[in-house]
């Protein structure tokens, strides 16, 4: 097969060598422009009224300044506006800069091998990717940053999705896919040369491990001293080893089948957890102390990542996408339904301060790296380049999958921070403060968060308990990680529309138990992702850690990597200063670095391909994630201010114990100061190593880029052109002449199409 | 309401419903044996055709080396 032969631009000619019997391999792009944005008269009334709709949401948002605000104008601002950016903004971006080609045909084609390669229906494939990178991680930081109110938070995540997350999604899925689908840093190693592609790979394990350690940190501060989250999370295990029995031995390929009866068991698990939290016997069994439930989620993570996968990892991960999929769907049909009232103010008093109880730091740049899933995110960028381009049927369906699939996750945020707003703001600050502030009681919790000062909040401990009571839990107070919070917001909401009060707790439970579950998806996925990165590197230095079935590499690797996010993990349950407080802008900062990573592949790739009147569209999203990630690790490592900087508040410690105090701050005896001297020492540590890797990678794109500016001449590292013999339209409806073209495609027999036939329904 | 009426109706409900299933089966990966088999048809059937029960074993143990992220 020829793979250097490419024709000019023009009419649709049939694809295939030789075979004009086939149809065209695409649309003729000016046909498809003209269907595809000529504006009717109908057009032109609906994006008038999706723009009004918007600009009202908006207003009332942003400007109306009433007693409370209806949730359902976050809903329509967010939608419209997503709708607005998707339709002008990712086709701009898909006509300057990126230029998909569909007579060239993508890697699941000219790969295939009916296993990763494999064309997939773009529909499905949306679906598959949208599982892929959202998790826990949109649901927990807008839930943090609400204590800024409510305006900071929706501005970011959906400005920021639109000009950052979903472009940084959409040109990684775009370029890799370009690459036949190589990771990111692969393609870093080749766009950005050895020093800059050797920061980019220890870079993404560092921040993997972080990742990892936080999202494990969120799971154990939810369950905590709650018998009945342990019991109903702890199931998920033997639902998952059951289901990979079944699906092993029993009945193979029954992967509906099988998740049907894991999401029954599951239902059950709760219901059962309930009683069992309530006899004498599971109260006792089933209460654990942090410390011990991070051991067990420690010793949980290296059996799973050395357990087969299909005996545990694989049937998880169908419960999980599940899940995903099902509670998603239905906490949007909720605030759909139910509309709940928002009372808290839409920008708080710590909004112009630094000293908040729920993370420290000011809004800029901390409310950009709180919310980090949701607008920009970039762990996303290890799912576009590597799982997603191995499975996209045209390239044009990049826009639909790589920036919709963004927006969609930006929606979840936005309907995190919706239940986290619609709960009583003294609640969220009773629940989201740190221990050492609310001494952990009921009563200490009332007067720490009314000695606040915030307007309108007026909690006692009567309420306090009596919300705990309510939701099946023994006290609500500093259940710190923001898991608890949209638990508790998403019971709020939905024992409205289904069950009544009495189901409060069934709800709060429920909620608890698909974060746990998502986010144990992503522990033991990430450990062992981060456990081949490791014995690839490795393998270049020692070749015997290239072989698969070396058990002892295996399991040398996998335990240097759970005792990486391990150790963090214990240092995050046993700081004396709250943990989730000081740790979670590490976890924020860490992914907005990854972000700049990849756009800064991006940059380099774009700037080869001399785009260069386009290259704002990256530079933007990549000069703002740098200045706020720069500025928040700079603001971490040497602000004096000890609640913002590790290293101040290390110094500050440490002269304290060199003096012979026995107490300092909050810590209230010489353990916890050493412990407070050990945290903030790694805490500083990996923030200073994050930040040198990432601006080598910046600045080795900037110099790839100037390069390039300067007409250096580079080949490129796009596989090699392949006429494509197969047809799918690209968005998610299909033009008339897009429509007309697939029923061509489809009447042909199957060995007469792709190699694949097509994952086309 | 007439027979003729509702069968159509019927027809669409079932319809919609098989294309969900076909959808949820398809993100959920439930569908990769029927997609394999098809790929071997396509792929002019060079190597026997596995059975489901081979397929999944060979997914599952393919599966082992090629870790697949999921995101926070």
């Amino acid at each position: 097969m020829s793979t250097t032969h490419q024709q000019s631009a023009g009419a649709p000619r049939p694809a295939g060598e030789g075979r004009t019997d086939l149809p065209p391999n695409h649309v003729d792009p000016d046909v498809l422009e003209h269907e595809q944005t000529r504006w009717t008269p109908l057009r032109i009334v609906i994006w008038v009224g999706i723009a009004l709709l918007g600009a009202v949401a908006w207003a009332m948002i942003a400007f109306v300044r009433g007693e409370s605000i209806n949730a359902i104008w976050f809903v329509f601002a967010a939608v419209c506006s997503y709708f607005i950016a998707y339709r002008f903004y990712s086709k701009f971006i898909e006509r300057k800069l990126t230029r998909p080609d569909d007579r060239r045909a993508t890697p699941a084609e000219y790969n295939a091998n009916g296993k990763d390669f494999m064309p997939t229906d773009r529909r499905v494939l949306y679906g598959h990717h949208f599982a892929a990178i959202a998790g826990a991680g949109p649901l927990v930081g807008p839930v943090l940053a609400a204590q800024m109110g409510y305006l900071p938070g929706t501005i970011w995540i959906i400005v920021g999705v639109i000009l950052a997350g979903a472009v940084q999604d959409y040109l990684v899925l775009f370029f890799s896919m370009r690459r036949g689908g190589r990771s990111l840093g692969q393609m870093a190693r080749e766009e950005l040369g050895v020093v800059g592609g050797y920061a980019a790979i220890i870079a993404t394990l560092a921040i993997m491990i972080i990742i990892v350690a936080i999202l494990a940190l969120v799971v154990v501060n939810a369950l905590g001293e709650s018998p009945w989250g342990v019991f109903s999370v702890g199931m998920t295990i033997p639902i998952a080893l059951f289901m990979g029995v079944y699906l092993r031995y029993l009945r193979p390929g029954k992967v509906m089948e099988v998740s049907i009866i894991g999401f029954v068991l599951l239902m059950a698990a709760i219901v059962a957890g309930g009683w069992v939290a309530g006899t004498d016997l599971g109260a006792q069994l089933f209460t654990l102390d942090r410390v011990t439930l991070a051991w067990c989620v420690i010793v949980y993570g290296f059996i799973a990542a050395v357990l087969p996968v299909w005996l545990l990892l694989s049937p998880r991960d169908y419960l999980s996408t599940f899940m995903k999929v099902g509670t998603i769907v239905l906490l949007a049909a909720a605030i759909v339904v139910v509309r709940p009232e928002i009372t808290v103010p839409a920008v708080s008093e710590f909004a112009g301060r630094s000293d908040g109880p729920v993370f420290s730091g000011s809004l800029f740049p901390f409310l950009f790296v709180t919310i980090a899933c949701g607008a920009l995110s970039g762990f996303h960028a290890l799912i576009a380049s590597g799982t997603t381009p191995k499975m996209v049927e045209k390239e044009r369906q990049t826009r639909f999958i790589g920036y919709g699939g963004m927006l969609m996750e930006s929606f979840v945020a936005i309907m995190a921070l919706v239940a986290a707003v619609s709960i009583d703001r003294g609640i969220y600050f009773a629940m989201n403060s740190s221990p050492a502030a609310t001494m952990g009681t009921v009563e200490g919790a009332a007067a720490f968060v009314n000695s606040l000062g915030l307007s309108g909040v007026h909690v006692t401990p009567e309420l306090l308990q009596g919300t705990a009571d309510a939701v099946g839990e023994e006290t609500i107070i500093s259940r710190t990680g923001g898991a608890p919070t949209l638990a508790l917001g998403l019971s709020h909401i939905m024992h409205q529309w289904l069950g009544g009060a009495s189901m409060m707790s069934f709800w709060y439970h429920f909620a608890i138990m698909f974060e746990a579950l998502f986010i144990l998806t992503a522990v033991d996925a990430g450990t062992r992702v981060a456990r081949f990165m490791l014995t690839d590197t490795l393998g270049n230095f020692i070749p015997k850690f290239r072989d698969a079935d070396w058990r002892a590499g295996a399991w040398l690797t996998t335990a240097i990597m759970v005792a990486g996010w391990g150790s963090i993990l214990i240092l995050g349950v046993t700081d004396p200063l709250g943990g989730i407080n000081t740790f979670f802008p590490l976890f924020g900062i860490a992914n907005q670095l990854l972000a700049a990573i990849a756009l800064a592949v991006c940059l380099a790739i774009a700037a080869n391909l001399h785009r260069f009147k386009y290259l704002w569209i990256i530079l933007l999203p990549l000069a703002f994630d740098v200045l706020v990630t720069v500025t928040g690790s700079w603001q971490k490592i040497f602000s004096p201010d000890p609640k913002v900087g590790y290293w101040a508040n290390h110094f500050a410690f440490k002269d304290a114990l060199a003096q012979g105090q026995t107490s300092f701050g909050t810590a209230k005896n010489v353990e916890a100061m050493e412990a407070v001297v050990r945290n903030t020492f790694v805490q500083g540590t990996l923030s200073i190593l994050f930040v040198v890797l990432t601006i080598i990678v910046v600045i080795m794109a900037v110099v790839e880029a100037v390069k390039a500016l300067r007409g250096h001449e580079r080949r490129t590292h796009e596989d090699p052109y392949v006429e494509s013999r197969f047809y799918a339209p690209s968005g998610l409806g299909a033009t008339p002449s897009e429509k007309a073209l697939a029923k061509q495609w489809d009447a042909l027999p199957i060995e007469q199409r792709t190699p694949t036939g097509g994952g086309h329904h | 309401m007439s027979g003729a009426a509702q069968i159509p109706v019927l027809a669409r409900v079932g319809s919609w419903w098989r294309g969900a299933l076909r959808f949820g089966n398809g993100v959920l990966g439930a569908d990769k044996y029927e997609r394999y088999v098809q790929y071997h048809r396509a792929s002019g059937c060079g190597t026997p055709l596995m059975t489901e029960r081979e397929f999944w074993r060979d997914y599952q143990d393919w599966q082992e080396a090629h870790p697949e992220g999921r995101c926070c």
